[in-house]
């Protein structure tokens, strides 16, 4: 790679999206709307899935996209636009998820999750019973699990949103899809279990 | 020699292993620059494709989470929250501006300012060329000839 190629070293993005920013900070609405159109729907789902209550993911998306515009004067393309986004929702969940504990005691001790699920499966919500196994993982398992398959991004993207290496984040990972086995075919042996039983 | 490469096949298999550990069976999340090499390893090797079918068997589960649709008004809410221009933080060129033209909007000066430049150049076109013959004390030297002229033809009855 040529050192000399770009300035500052930036890594590539779509230049739509740093142009926008720009627009933004500049006062333009319509650069705005394009934004949002584009990156919503992908924040709210990483807020779902990392706090599994939509009203809080619409908060935190809302808090996201307003730091954004507070921020677009002095925003720099060090990385995709989306990685910030997601960046700046997770700190946003985690503070929520904090708050939680606060009031709950240990958000993330494991409770027993079968006579939920099973009353899950028998409604046929699959995806129900991943969102509550997700939820049971510690926040950066999670995280890491969402950010990989759900939100699509790079092993390196992921990283930089966690603020780890990748070694660290195929860890979360693999610990995580681990958890993730053991509960979800917990809920299986529960769900062939009853079948023979009834 | 066979020992060897027994060796490094048995390595090559455990990172290929831990790739499908941490990123599922489906190589589209598989990191770029070990993808082709894991591909070739699920091509040849029947313990990778076992570890693969291993780890399908979740991914199936994940990828039945639904999608999330944010409610229709969402948008709205964080459209209303955008500065309006005025609000907008001035460029420090917008500052200096700002700082010489304290008394309201800005283009009115700049509207004035063009607007003059432009009535300059306009007449600068339309305008014939100036020479000697149309200096200032000539122009007046002629006017009075004519004036005389008139005056002539004034006197001069019927």
């Amino acid at each position: 790679m040529d050192p000399h190629s770009h300035e500052k070293n930036y890594p590539t993005q779509a230049p739509e999206d740093v142009e926008l920013v720009r627009r933004v900070a500049a006062g333009d609405r319509i650069a705005g709307e394009v934004l949002v159109e584009r990156h919503l729907r992908l924040i709210v789902g990483f807020a779902f899935r990392l706090l599994g209550d939509m009203a809080e993911a619409e908060d935190v998306a809302q808090e996201t996209f307003l730091r954004l515009w507070k921020h677009a004067d002095r925003w720099e393309p060090r990385a995709k636009l989306s990685t910030w986004l997601h960046h700046v929702a997770r700190n946003l969940c985690i503070d929520r998820l904090r708050l939680r504990r606060g009031r709950e005691g240990e958000v993330m001790e494991l409770p027993d999750l079968r006579p939920g699920v099973v009353t899950l499966l028998e409604s046929r919500q699959r995806d129900d019973a991943v969102q509550r196994a997700l939820l049971q993982l510690a926040e950066r398992q999670r995280s890491a699990i969402v950010l990989v398959y759900y939100q699509g991004l790079s092993n390196r993207e992921a990283a930089q949103v966690l603020g780890v290496e990748v070694d660290a984040l195929e860890s979360l990972l693999a610990r995580g899809r681990r958890t993730l086995r053991k509960l979800l075919m917990g809920v299986e042996g529960e769900t062939a279990k009853r079948e023979i039983v009834s | 020699m066979k020992r060897e490469r027994a060796q490094t096949k048995q390595v090559k298999l455990d990172r290929f292993a831990e790739l499908v550990e941490a990123y599922g069976a489906n190589p589209k999340r598989w990191p770029e620059d070990e993808r082709d090499a894991a591909l070739m390893w699920l091509e040849s090797s029947e313990d990778a494709r076992r570890l693969v079918e291993e780890a399908n068997h979740l991914d199936r589960w994940l990828e039945s989470a639904g999608s999330i649709t944010p409610s229709p008004a969402l948008k709205g809410r964080i459209m209303a929250q955008m500065p309006r221009v005025s609000e907008v933080p001035l460029s420090p060129w917008m500052r200096w501006v700002e700082r010489i033209w304290p008394f309201g909007p800005t283009w009115q000066p700049v509207a004035a300012l063009v607007a003059a430049a432009m009535l300059g150049v306009t007449f600068g076109v339309v305008m014939p060329e100036s020479d000697e013959s149309s200096s200032g004390e000539m122009v007046v030297a002629e006017v009075l000839l004519d004036m005389g002229d008139l005056a002539d033809d004034w006197n001069e009855g019927p």
